[in-house]
């Protein structure tokens, strides 16, 4: 892998991402978010269990959006350089088709990262803490972020190499934002430690239910195990490009 | 002379099975150095998949097909190689500049180059003074032009270029035909597809003709010359693909 080539094709996917209108709305909706969590400190919150539920709530919105962006983002990135032909010129330098991949992969996970990371950083300050929360969950709960946004991303970039472009977002949303949910279902519940399943990763009930964080040994897993899916996603996304006639 | 392109019995098809569509049927040829060739065929005749197979875009059933000295497709090869595909609508979001920046970057170019190099390319093709401005804002005509300087802009040895003049008007096409008389002059080898019989005879040093994924003939200058005093090109064509080439030796 050539990381010079991986930086070309990543920073043109992330200038796609800044000069469409997505970064409008993303501002848009960063403004209203930022307003609402100014108006709650502002206004003061009663009860403890208001607050938790604050925090819940503000932590679960920045993580979805962040994965819903590296989502539609990744999704996107070879559908559409097929739609505008420009994939041929992209394939007529002497680049690996796994580079084209993995750059186009690594920029819609920087892009979900960067965003977690901007409305992290208000969200702490602002949430008022009325209960006591244990900073090692935090931890916990942030560092596994971008496991699980890595997870998104080579999922969305597989399922847009297999399937029309809204089957593709469509299946990676449901696994991204309602595989804990599938798994609950009588039948699929046998697939519930199989199945690749990014809020397995996300820790915000256990941070704002105020339990300890996980062990050691939880931990590694739960992170070798996102690596894995990422890894395997992305190298079967290597391979279907590899073998395809485009 | 070294062989840039060669291509042996190379069959190319799409599909599988009762759906299987053979869009390339054993065609063999080759392209020396230095020299301008120009595949010509009706729409669906198999120039853009023998490009693209080439290129490395697409796979081969059977045949060899190899470029500068190496497979098709092998990135080793594609460093000699500038290629322009059939209408491209490049980057809306880019800037002329950095779509030339970042098919640079990836042909291996320095950083320090593009300073020199961009706006010589550009002026090249006529789009001089357009480096700052949105891909967006580029008619089609601009964009096809834009498409020839990114092939250029690593200098290569080969060009291979698929339906150059498309979406060019009368005064895009003079301009092309200047752009690659000089390239050919300088000693790049040319390899591309067209419809534009005016457009061979006036730059190709061979002319190979494609019909129905077989090669029907292979013509050179003087050749194409002596049938121009004759009848039109125009007529020659027509009645090559209408008598598969059987009559011609």
């Amino acid at each position: 892998m050539n990381k010079i080539h991986l930086m070309a094709i990543g920073r043109g996917a992330v200038l796609e991402m800044l000069r469409r209108k997505d970064l409008a709305v993303l501002g848009l909706f960063m403004t209203v978010y930022l307003l609402f969590l100014a108006a709650a400190r502002f206004v003061g919150l009663e009860t403890p269990a208001a607050g938790t539920f604050l925090l819940n709530l503000s932590l679960t919105l920045i993580i979805a959006l962040a994965h819903l962006l590296t989502l539609l983002m990744a999704a996107r990135q070879i559908p559409d350089e097929l739609e505008r032909r420009t994939l041929y010129p992209l394939m007529a330098r002497p680049v690996q088709r796994a580079e084209i991949l993995l750059g186009k992969g690594l920029a819609s996970w920087a892009v979900g990262l960067a965003v977690f990371a901007v409305l992290l950083v208000p969200t702490l300050l602002l949430v008022p803490r009325m209960e006591a929360y244990v900073p090692g969950t935090l931890a916990q709960t942030l560092l596994l972020q971008p496991v699980a946004l890595g997870m998104t991303a080579s999922v969305a970039l597989c399922f847009s190499l297999l399937f029309p472009r809204v089957l593709a977002v469509f299946l990676s949303g449901l696994l991204v934002f309602a595989a804990g949910m599938l798994v609950r279902l009588p039948l699929l519940a046998v697939l519930s430690r199989w199945l690749p399943d990014p809020g397995r990763l996300n820790l915000v009930l256990r941070y704002t239910d105020g339990i300890g964080p996980l062990s050691a040994a939880d931990f590694l897993s739960l992170t070798v195990s996102g690596l894995l899916w990422s890894g395997l996603f992305l190298a079967a996304a290597c391979r279907i490009f590899q073998e395809r006639s485009v | 002379m070294k062989t840039m392109i060669e291509v042996e019995n190379l069959t190319v098809s799409y599909g599988r099975g009762a759906q299987k569509n053979t869009a390339v049927d054993g065609v063999s040829f080759v392209v020396r150095e230095g020299e301008c060739v120009g595949f010509i065929g009706a729409n669906g005749a198999g120039k853009s998949t023998t490009l693209k197979t080439l290129m490395g875009f697409t796979y081969a059933d059977s045949g060899v097909a190899r470029v500068c000295g190496h497979p098709a497709g092998a990135p080793e090869g594609r460093r000699e190689i500038g290629y322009l595909p059939e209408v491209a609508l490049y980057y809306p979001f880019m800037k002329a500049r950095e779509l030339l920046e970042l098919y640079g970057t990836l042909g291996g170019m320095k950083k320090e180059a593009f300073k020199q190099r961009i706006p010589e390319v550009l002026e090249l093709v006529g789009l001089a003074g357009h480096e700052g401005e949105l891909l967006r804002t580029f008619s089609k005509g601009m964009q096809q032009r834009l498409g020839i300087a990114q092939a250029l802009i690593t200098k290569p040895e080969l060009l291979v270029l698929d339906e150059v003049s498309s979406g060019l008007d009368p005064l895009g096409r003079y301009d092309l035909r200047r752009i690659l008389e000089r390239l050919t002059k300088e000693g790049r080898t040319i390899f591309f597809s067209s419809h534009e019989l005016s457009e061979v005879e006036s730059l190709c040093d061979r002319v190979i003709l494609i019909d129905q994924g077989k090669v029907l003939r292979e013509v050179t200058r003087e050749e194409l010359h002596a049938i121009g005093q004759e009848r039109s090109l125009e007529s020659f064509f027509i009645s090559e693909v209408r008598a598969g080439g059987k009559d011609h030796g």
